[in-house]
């Protein structure tokens, strides 16, 4: 019996940092948009900067965007499944970069977009005005901004003061597996997962220390086998928030992984089913996978 | 003791600007964003026509929600 349980023990599954780099590879400024596709994760930060991280070596290139304006006010990342980068330039025009960071293509749009990111090969985003009881997001291809329609998901909240109402139903979303997206409302601890056909939602693990309540969920990523990355944040934490523990669960059973993040972590780089690149508040890569 | 009785005096001061000092958190972080917002609004509502006002109105709601965005969305 002895034996028996201490090999059950033994088993059962952990989550392990196995791997980290030296500090400093990634720059430190406020990273506005986050895209994966083929391999490769794309930052985009708010100075500029289009920072390209190779998933299988973890080999990190920085370059500056090109073809700024002085009125642009760039913010998201997606890439496409056809490969192609797109940002917000502003809120009224998207904007196609090439991946060695030049702006080779401008597209207005009818409504001001405030967010940006990838649904296969559609651009997914939310617009103004934000109102109650609405799809919060929606979706078009990116040279056909008049043809968008809602993404299936979440839904606006009321709110009594229309600055309550604009805040609390801010969205973001995390890294999608295939054409299921995860996004949440910035001060929910659930978040969704569409594919623009059907919707599922998911309660955050629980741990200890609660969750900032501002910004529970820093970031989720999909993998295969309905498994899922969050990193949550903890109450009094650092401005901006960061992720302070990374879980691993599943979408309906309810298992679940835990590890407390040191260094913290600012957002997900790229995840499967059993591993999961962190980029930390250092700026180092950091990989955490799960172990027997 | 005098000095005592001056540093007791200050003592609620000193709490006061500590407690604001100290008062960096993201919730912190978007009232400034709500402040900002408010002042806005008031310009907006001092435009001459409502046309004008409508459309200052949302800019304001822009500049909020980029306010919002840097500071709980922002990685």
């Amino acid at each position: 019996m002895l034996i028996t349980a201490a090999n059950f023990a033994a088993a059962a599954p952990q989550l392990r940092l196995t791997r980290a780099s030296a500090p400093g590879l990634v720059p430190d400024a406020l990273i506005v948009g986050r895209a994966t596709c083929r391999g490769t994760t794309w930052l985009l930060t708010e100075t500029g900067k289009l920072v390209e991280v190779a998933d299988a070596d973890w080999t990190v290139t920085v370059r500056s965007i090109r073809g700024l304006r002085s009125s642009d006010n760039i913010w998201g990342l997606a890439c496409l499944s056809d490969g192609t980068l797109w940002t917000l330039s502003s809120p009224g025009t998207v904007a196609r970069l090439d991946r060695s960071g030049e702006i080779v293509e401008r597209i207005r749009v009818p409504l001001p977009r405030v967010a940006l990111f990838a649904a296969g090969d559609r651009l997914l985003f939310q617009q103004l005005p934000i109102l109650p009881n609405v799809a919060a997001l929606a979706t078009s291809p990116p040279r056909q901004p008049a043809t968008s329609r809602a993404w299936p998901g979440l839904v606006g909240r009321d709110a009594k003061r229309r600055e309550d109402q604009i805040a609390r139903n801010l969205v973001n979303c995390g890294l999608p597996r295939g054409l299921s997206v995860p996004c949440w409302f910035v001060d929910d601890p659930s978040f969704t997962i569409s594919d623009g056909a059907s919707v599922s939602t998911v309660a955050s693990p629980t741990g200890t220390p609660p969750a900032d309540r501002a910004a529970p969920i820093r970031d989720v990523a999909l993998t295969s086998a309905d498994r899922y990355w969050l990193l949550a944040t903890s109450a009094g934490g650092p401005v901006p928030p960061a992720g302070t523990r990374l879980f691993r669960g599943h979408e309906r059973s309810g298992e679940q992984l835990s590890l407390k993040l040191a260094p913290l972590a600012r957002l997900m780089l790229s995840a499967t089913e059993s591993r999961c690149l962190l980029l930390t508040v250092t700026g180092s890569i950091m990989e955490v996978v799960v172990q027997p | 003791m005098n000095t005592l009785k001056q540093l007791l005096r200050l003592a609620p001061v000193i709490a006061a600007v500590v407690f604001l000092l100290s008062d960096a958190t993201p919730v912190a972080a978007q009232a400034r964003c709500f402040e900002t917002l408010r002042d806005c609004y008031s310009s907006a509502a001092a435009r001459y026509s409502i046309w004008d006002m409508w459309l200052a109105g949302l800019d304001c709601e822009l500049g909020f929600v980029d306010c919002t965005r840097r500071a709980i969305i922002g990685r």
